[in-house]
Formats: structure tokens, sequence, C-alpha cells
């Protein structure tokens, strides 16, 4: 684990810089864009000042020494500490990717079972089709429909994850309940496909257990055939969804770019897409070790909870 | 046997298969009865409806199979009866009976249990759903029947996962989760077909031992003719859904009256006689299940088959002699074939 964060940190680091230029060349085409004139012993300060002029490795160890004692670095950009930059902004996308991987099971989980349990029924064919339309439409398509519903039925604006006048105030209870408003939209936009896939994926699983001998000896054992579908089949469907946990998150965040920007949310999604085009390394690489890190917690935290689900993977 | 006392009255039972590509007629009528401390064996071919007429007993048919007709008749003593069949099968009265009255060994021993939970813990659901017990003392039963089925160690082995145990031990662990409430009736569904020959023989021995001590009536049901032989004083031949012939152990052996029967044994080796003679197998294959039969429905492949009766009529099954039934036109005159 910690291996990994270490090389992912690297490899951060070195594409951010891959590009020609960095971050002063970016800075130096827009004033000339501005037609400022450009003072050569001004730049030099600055690339000395933002240590540009050292080799790479000294300024990934910098970097990284700086982090371990809680320095995220200087976002150039912003002209403001990469931490109080980015700290709401991680708080927030990892509010709505866990609400919306809570949101992805709930939902995705029983509507599954429903689904096998009543094969080709009416309600079955139901599902499906929802399942076929969500796996098929993009995010924010479903986002741009959801806003214009919203405009057109309700005459309010559902983007953003405030109300106005809680925008820019600090945490309080009533900021907690507006954010809680606003959250549904943007967990049933980012989550809609996942849940889908996953619904689609429990009725296979579960359809494939169905019929396996061990549920008909439970069966013949006298079980209830509620009981028994949740102790016996159910619960051996649920592996690959418990696995696919670690692949979720990572495909949450990213998945939800786009979706921020339709919504214009206050998330990492956009917010790394400018640090990356314009090479602010400190702030890119802040945001692409913090995600990285939670992918990496959520591995360990999928593959913790496979093993205590299924005890063959203990053993092996 | 006939003045025992019936334990299952099988009457006139037919079970349908109701798929997309047509009907299955499984179990086409059979009658059947099962006495008290009786073990009976049940042989026949893959899809003869052996195992379809042991779930419906159980009314545990899987789907899209229905019992379309017939009664299944369960004494819990003389004048006590309950018809299997008017049960509704998620009910509470057939849950009962199930697993506690009546209990069932599968073929397969390492798929019949689930790896996800603890033999111990499978075997203890049953005696938990079924005696009034709690946990610490269904614990203390099922150590004990564990032994009774001669696993080593069944302390230890209670807490063990099916997939670290070998099928030999897993199929000793299902025969105790099937005895664990001490049942009326065993329906072993082929319990040693996937096991190698010298644990089968092992499982042979237990099941015999068992049976004695548990004063139950016993369902074996096999393709395994010698496994039959070992096993069972009465023995029924199922051909397409339906009785052919039945008849104490000793008799089918010596004397079979059906052509199928007598086939059947014919393409069984045996050891210790000395012939240049070659294993006979049974011409032809099963006929597709979803053809309709009218006659005979051995008619296509058998050797004394008569186009002018077997082929639209289908022989009942007569009684020859007084434990002895075969449901065939010409037995009689096979049995001179036979001998020869």
């Amino acid at each position: 684990m910690i291996p990994t964060l270490i090389m992912i940190s690297m490899i951060a680091f070195v594409i951010i810089q891959l590009p020609p230029g960095d971050y002063l060349t970016t800075k130096i085409a827009q004033l000339q864009a501005q037609d400022e004139l450009i003072n050569e012993d001004l730049i030099e300060a600055l690339r000395e000042q933002y240590g540009l002029d050292k080799p790479i490795y000294v300024q990934y160890g910098k970097w990284i020494w700086n982090i371990l004692h809680g320095d995220f670095g200087f976002s150039w950009e912003w002209q403001k500490p990469v931490k109080d930059v980015i700290g709401e902004r991680i708080l927030l996308t990892a509010i709505i990717s866990f609400t919306a991987t809570f949101f992805i099971y709930v939902i995705s989980i029983p509507v599954g079972i429903f689904s096998a349990t009543h094969k080709y029924s009416v309600g079955d064919y139901i599902i499906t089709l929802i399942a076929f339309i969500g796996l098929a439409l993009p995010n924010f398509l479903l986002a741009l429909l959801l806003l214009f519903a919203g405009y057109v039925f309700f005459d309010t604006s559902l983007t953003g994850l405030f109300s106005a006048e809680f925008a820019n105030v600090s945490w309080s209870g009533a900021k907690v309940l507006d954010l809680l408003k606003h959250l549904w939209l943007p967990v049933v936009v980012i989550g809609t496909t996942s849940t889908a896939g996953r619904i689609r994926i429990m009725r296979g699983n579960l359809l494939d257990e169905l019929n396996k001998p061990y549920v008909v000896t439970a069966r013949a054992k006298g079980l209830s055939e509620t009981k028994l579908l949740l102790k016996y089949p159910v619960r051996m469907a649920l592996n690959p969804l418990i696995s696919g946990l670690s692949v979720l998150l990572p495909h949450l965040v990213s998945g939800a770019t786009i979706t921020s920007v339709v919504l214009s949310l206050p998330t990492t999604g956009p917010m790394l897409l400018g640090a990356l085009r314009s090479q602010d390394v400190y702030l890119g690489g802040a945001f692409i070790l913090l995600l990285s890190t939670l992918t990496v917690i959520s591995t360990l935290l999928s593959d913790i909870l496979l093993a205590w689900a299924d005890p063959r993977i203990q053993y092996e | 046997m006939e003045n025992a006392s019936a334990l299952i009255e099988v009457k006139n039972l037919k079970v349908n298969f109701f798929l997309d590509e047509g009907t299955v007629e499984a179990v086409r009528g059979i009658n059947l009865n099962i006495y008290r401390n009786q073990t009976l064996g049940i042989v026949g071919e893959s899809g003869c409806g052996k195992s379809v007429l042991a779930q419906a007993i159980l009314r545990i048919i899987p789907y899209p199979g229905k019992i379309v007709e017939g009664e299944i008749l369960y004494y819990r003593s003389d004048d006590d009866f309950v018809d299997l069949v008017k049960l509704n099968n998620r009910g509470k009265e057939i849950r009962n009976i199930r697993g506690s009255e009546i209990s069932i060994i599968f073929q397969e021993p390492m798929t019949a249990l689930s790896p996800l939970y603890t033999i111990g813990n499978q075997i203890m659901e049953a005696i938990i759903l079924h005696q009034k017990v709690n946990k610490k003392e269904a614990r203390e039963l099922a150590i004990d029947i564990l032994s009774k089925v001669g696993i080593p160690r069944p302390d230890l082995c209670i807490d063990q996962y099916p997939f670290v145990l070998s099928g030999g031990l897993c199929q000793r662990a299902v025969i105790a989760m099937a005895l664990s409430c001490s049942p009326n009736l065993l329906i072993a569904d082929e319990p040693t077909t996937a096991l190698d020959v010298t644990i089968q023989a092992q499982i042979l021995k237990l099941f015999q031992d068992l049976q004695k001590e548990f004063n139950m009536s016993v369902i074996f049901i096999t393709h395994d003719l010698a496994v039959i032989s070992e096993m069972t004083n009465e023995v029924v031949v199922m051909y397409l859904g339906l009785i052919v012939e039945q008849a104490p152990a000793i008799e089918i052996f010596s004397s079979p009256l059906h052509p199928y029967t007598q086939g059947l044994l014919r393409s069984v080796p045996k050891l210790g006689i000395e012939s240049s003679e070659r294993l006979q197998s049974i011409k032809g294959t099963v006929p597709d299940p979803f053809e309709k039969i009218k006659g005979c429905p051995f008619f296509p492949r058998c050797p004394l088959g008569d186009s002018g009766i077997c082929k639209d009529n289908n022989p009942v099954l007569n009684t020859v002699s007084p434990d002895h039934k075969v449901a065939c036109f010409f037995w009689d005159k096979k049995k001179i074939n036979y001998a020869k």
C-alpha cells in the first residue's frame, strides 16, 4: 500500500511536468497575450522562487518532504496554499462519492434480487428496460435532462451543491441540511449508470446461483424461501459486487468530472482539469495523490470485506 | 412385505416440465408403496424420472416442473396421513416435513453444501429449525451425529468449511445433516456416484448401519446395479417416467422379466465368469424427451418388440407372481430367451 502510493506520487509528478514548458511558460504566454512587458529578471526571480530552476528530482523530493509535514505546497494559479484551495472540494467529492456508492448498492442489490427471483415477469421486464436505459444514458445527458426538467416544471435551478446564501459561509447545521437537499441530484446522476450495471450483475449472478445444489439442499432442510434466499444464493451472488467496490470509487470520482462541470459542482474534477492544463504542479499533484490514496484505501476496504464475506479467500 | 404398513403411497403420479421447447413428461403415472423400514432401490438411466420422483415426494421439483396428477400419501401412522401433493410447496406444513420427517441426500457432496458456511452451521440450522433446542444443544447434537456418521474428530470438523474437507467427508457431513432430525424416510439420490470406489463402499456400509440404528425407510436411487444389489431388498426399474419392473432384489438379479432390466444386467461386467462373450449394450438411445410416447416406451429399443401390439399399446404393470411386477406384453416369452 505505501509503496503503491510512493509510485503513484512519482508518476503523477512526472506526468504533470511532462508537457514542454512549465507553469511560467504558461504564465508568460498569458502575459504576452495581454501585451504586457516581460521582464527577464522578474521571470528569473519567479523561477527561482518556485524552484523551477532545480532538477525535477529535487523538486519532487522537496514536494514530498513538505507533504509529510502537512504542507501541500502553493497553487500558482490561485495564489493560495493548495490546502486552502482543495480542502473543501476533497471533502465534498468524498461525500458525493460515498453517498453515490451507498445509493448504488442500496438500490441495486434489492432490485437485482427481485429481478432474478421474478425472472421474466412484468416487473423484471420493467426493471430490465430501465436498467438498460440507465446503462446507455451518459451521465451529463441525464444531468442536463434533470436540470431541464427542474427548470421547466419546478422553476428551480438544480445546479450546485448549496443554495446561494450558504455557498460561501462556514459549516453549520443549516448548511449541512442545505447540502443534503442538493445532494440527491448529483448522486442520482453519478450513480445511475453503475446502479443499472449492478442490477444486471446481481440478477445474472443470482440466477446462476438459484438452482445450485446447495440451494436445493437448504430447501430440502425445510428453510423458508426468504431465509433460504438471503442466506445461501444471495450471499454468494454478492461477491462480485463486493470486489467491484474497489473499482467503483475511482470510477465515480473521475466519471463525476463532466457531471460536475454540467451541474457546476464544487468538486475536485473541474479544478483538477484546470490545474493540469495550466501545469499547476502542486495543485494537480495534491489532487492526484489524495484521490489515489482514497482509491487505495477503498481497495483495501473491499478486500477486507471480501475476505469477511467469503471464507474461501481467507484460506487461499 | 405386503402386510407391512406403508409409509408413502404414490398413486398415479405424473410430473411434467413445461419448457419453452415443449412439455417433457418426466414422470408418467407411477404407483409405488414405500413401507416402514424398507430399503427400496430405484434404478434407471439418466432422465428416466427417478430423481424427479424423489423431488416430487419432498415437493422440491425445480421450476418449470409441476405435478399434474396423482397423490403422494405420507402416513405418519396407519390412520394419520397427508397428501403431499395438496400441500403448498412453500408452506409451513411441507417445510416441517422436509428435513425432519423426510430428508434427502444429493449426488454431489461438494456442491450440496454452501462453501460460505461451516458444516456445523449448516447441520445446526436443520436441528434448530425442527427441534426445540438452543444453539449450544444443537451444537452438541451436531457433533454427536457427525461422530455417528464416522467423521473423525467431530468436535474439530464441525467448524470446518466444506471446501477444506474431502468428498467422502463432505458426503458424511451431508448424511449427518439429513439424519440430524431422525427422519422416517431418507431419500438417497445417487449418493455415491461422485465418490471413488473405496469411499463408496464405506458410505454404503454406513447407510446399512444407520438404517438399522435409526429405524427408517430408505429410497436408494442409483444407476449402479452393483450398489442396488448390495443395498436394497426391493428394486424398482424405471424407464422413461414409468415403472417397468418391480421385484425383490434377489429376484431382479436372478430372473429379470422385462427386456430392459435384462439389458441393464447384461451391460454390467461380471468378475470371475469365464467367458469370451462381449459386454452387451442396449441398442439405441433414450428417445427425444419432447416426443409423445404412445405405445410401450421401450419398444424402439426392445429386442422382442412386436409392431403389432407394442407400438401402439402401453403395457400396464402386471403382477406376475406375488412379489414380482412387470410391464411387458411378452414377459413370459423373454424368460426363456434370457435363460438361453
